[in-house]
């Protein structure tokens, strides 16, 4: 399997795991769970990024013009 | 003649798969067991009202809780027992027209987004949990309805695509009609199979990419690889499960049969074969029928796009089942049919090859000949598709359509009609015995003619009665 094939299985193989005890007689099939383990790692990544971006976001805020200002006459 | 208490009670055919429990037929009443592994969704439903609310609403098919007197078998391992209305006509998705499988796809999305509202889950996806009350989708099995468990996956993806998904593209993208495909394998249209038609320019859109190629090589590769790691299970937000069902809801609704193609039927509306006048007398005759008939099912062969069944409806008919062969006439049936709240099911299908039964010991899947019982029909214009189309003998037609209904309409067009004079164009004309005055004597062997119309040069409209 090619590089970028072998990195998408792997990762979609490693993020389903032990398949789920099915709820009913039906079976899900390999193609479907391995999809949504895409999107559930996409999901679970995206919240990572964009709690990091916030953070981000918050720390250059703090370094503005304005809040330096503001710190120097509240001494 | 068997009292109720003696008829048999037989577990219909098709419901085996499920260990929540199994539906009964007793005569004419319909039963469901519940087992103790779907006691438990069961209670919940209707204890917390959402069960009565969708009933309310007409999503889903009404019950009451029976004991198991009613049921008059040794219900061992039900915790309860459900009886549910008769559905007047039992069809199955491989005869539905593509706007109606359409419309049972969108229905069966919107009611899983609005059930994961109330943390309600299906367990499958379907497509024989869905009947038709005319033009209007309903949902047949409470089983399928438990409780969301957060974090868990669509487990009815799969079938979801299979059964739904997969044909209405098979329509929308490559141009053929889902049915035969279908029928042949009920189980549905495979992902792997589909991805290997659709053309480049649709299979790389981006929807196409996720749920149609991407998980036909996940599941090659899947099948191939012998070891998964063993890790905890990722969960996959409720938001995310969401925003897929509404993302293939979305793409669905934009799914339509290519406009390049024009069907039989719609080269024929602009071909029209009659006169205002004959138009009218053709109205006249078939009102005059109905409203002398009443019947309780109309049986309506070549439907074409739904007119006389909806003239019939009008007229007193309390059900009418269209059937036609033709995709772009089902299709206008089937629309016609929503737009004015008829009680109109249309089913497409041939004529001269209705479904058989079929399925696990070929019991499964009802034969259509059996499900569609009329007490009357109207044959307009069909005849001639039938004998020199089809090259099936006149007496086996007749005889056919006697035992569809006991009464009805046959509008016979002789070879001098411009449409036939098409049909014989470069073929050898090897039916001598097509003619008005021989189906009279074949007709006239089991059945009394009510009353007969000329409405044209070449059309004949015999009102029969079988004796």
């Amino acid at each position: 399997m090619q590089g970028f094939a072998r990195v998408i299985f792997i990762g979609s193989v490693v993020f389903l795991a032990s398949i789920e005890p099915a709820f009913a007689y039906l079976d899900p099939g390999t193609g479907s769970m391995l999809l949504q383990g895409i999107l559930a790692a996409f999901a679970a990544t995206a919240g990572v990024v964009w709690t990091f971006w916030a953070k981000l976001k918050q720390f250059f805020q703090r370094m503005g013009p304005e809040d330096k200002h503001s710190r120097r006459s509240k001494r | 003649m068997t009292t109720e208490t003696e008829q048999t009670v037989s577990r219909v055919a098709a419901s085996y798969r499920d260990p929540s429990g199994q539906v009964f037929i007793r005569g004419e009443r319909i039963f469901r067991t519940v087992t103790d592994v779907g006691a438990k969704d069961y209670e919940y439903l209707r204890d917390s009202g959402i069960l009565s609310e969708l009933q309310s609403s007409g999503d889903l098919v009404e019950s009451k809780e029976v004991t198991s007197d009613d049921l008059g078998l040794d219900a061992a391992g039900a915790i309860y027992i459900l009886e549910h209305p008769k559905i007047d006509f039992i069809s199955y998705p491989y005869e539905w027209p593509f706007a109606a499988l359409k419309a049972a796809a969108l229905f069966h999305l919107k009611l899983q987004i609005d059930l994961l509202d109330k943390n309600i889950m299906f367990s499958d996806a379907s497509a024989y949990n869905i009947q038709f009350i005319g033009a209007r989708p309903i949902f047949i099995d409470v089983l399928s309805l438990r409780t969301y468990k957060d974090g868990e996956y669509w487990h009815g993806h799969k079938q979801f695509c299979e059964q739904f998904l997969n044909p209405l593209l098979l329509r929308a993208c490559c141009g053929v009609p889902h049915n035969s495909w279908f029928r042949g394998n009920p189980e549905g249209i495979s992902t792997a199979e589909l991805s290997q038609l659709i053309p480049a320019r649709h299979k790389l859109s981006p929807q196409c990419l996720m749920h149609i190629v991407l998980p036909a090589w996940l599941q090659k590769k899947g099948n191939k690889k012998a070891s998964v790691t063993s890790r905890k299970l990722r969960p996959l937000p409720k938001n995310n499960l969401l925003r897929m069902l509404r993302q293939i809801s979305n793409w669905i609704e934009k799914l339509n049969p290519p406009r390049r193609q024009r069907t039989i039927w719609d080269d024929y509306t602009l071909h029209s074969s009659y006169s205002s006048e004959q138009a009218e007398a053709k109205i006249a005759f078939i009102s005059d029928f109905v409203s002398s008939a009443k019947p309780r099912v109309l049986a309506d062969l070549g439907c074409n796009n739904g007119e006389y069944a909806e003239l019939a409806l009008a007229n007193g008919a309390k059900k009418v089942v269209g059937l036609d062969a033709d995709p772009g006439a089902c299709d206008a049936a089937f629309k016609r049919a929503c737009e004015r709240e008829l009680s109109l099911n249309v089913i497409q299908t041939d004529l001269a090859n209705l479904s058989p039964a079929q399925g696990w010991l070929g019991l499964e899947r009802q034969a259509l000949g059996e499900r569609l019982c009329a007490d009357s029909m109207l044959a307009l214009a069909l005849l001639h598709h039938l004998v020199i189309g089809r090259n099936i003998p006149l007496p086996a037609v007749v005889d056919w359509l006697l035992d569809v209904a006991p009464q009805g309409v046959i509008e016979f067009v002789d070879k001098t009609d411009p449409q036939i004079a098409r049909m014989l164009r470069f073929r050898e004309d090897i039916f001598p015995g097509y003619d008005l005055k021989h189906l009279h004597e074949v007709l006239e062997r089991r059945a009394k003619v009510v009353r007969e119309c000329r409405i044209s040069q070449s059309r004949t409209l015999i009102w029969f009665h079988r004796i």
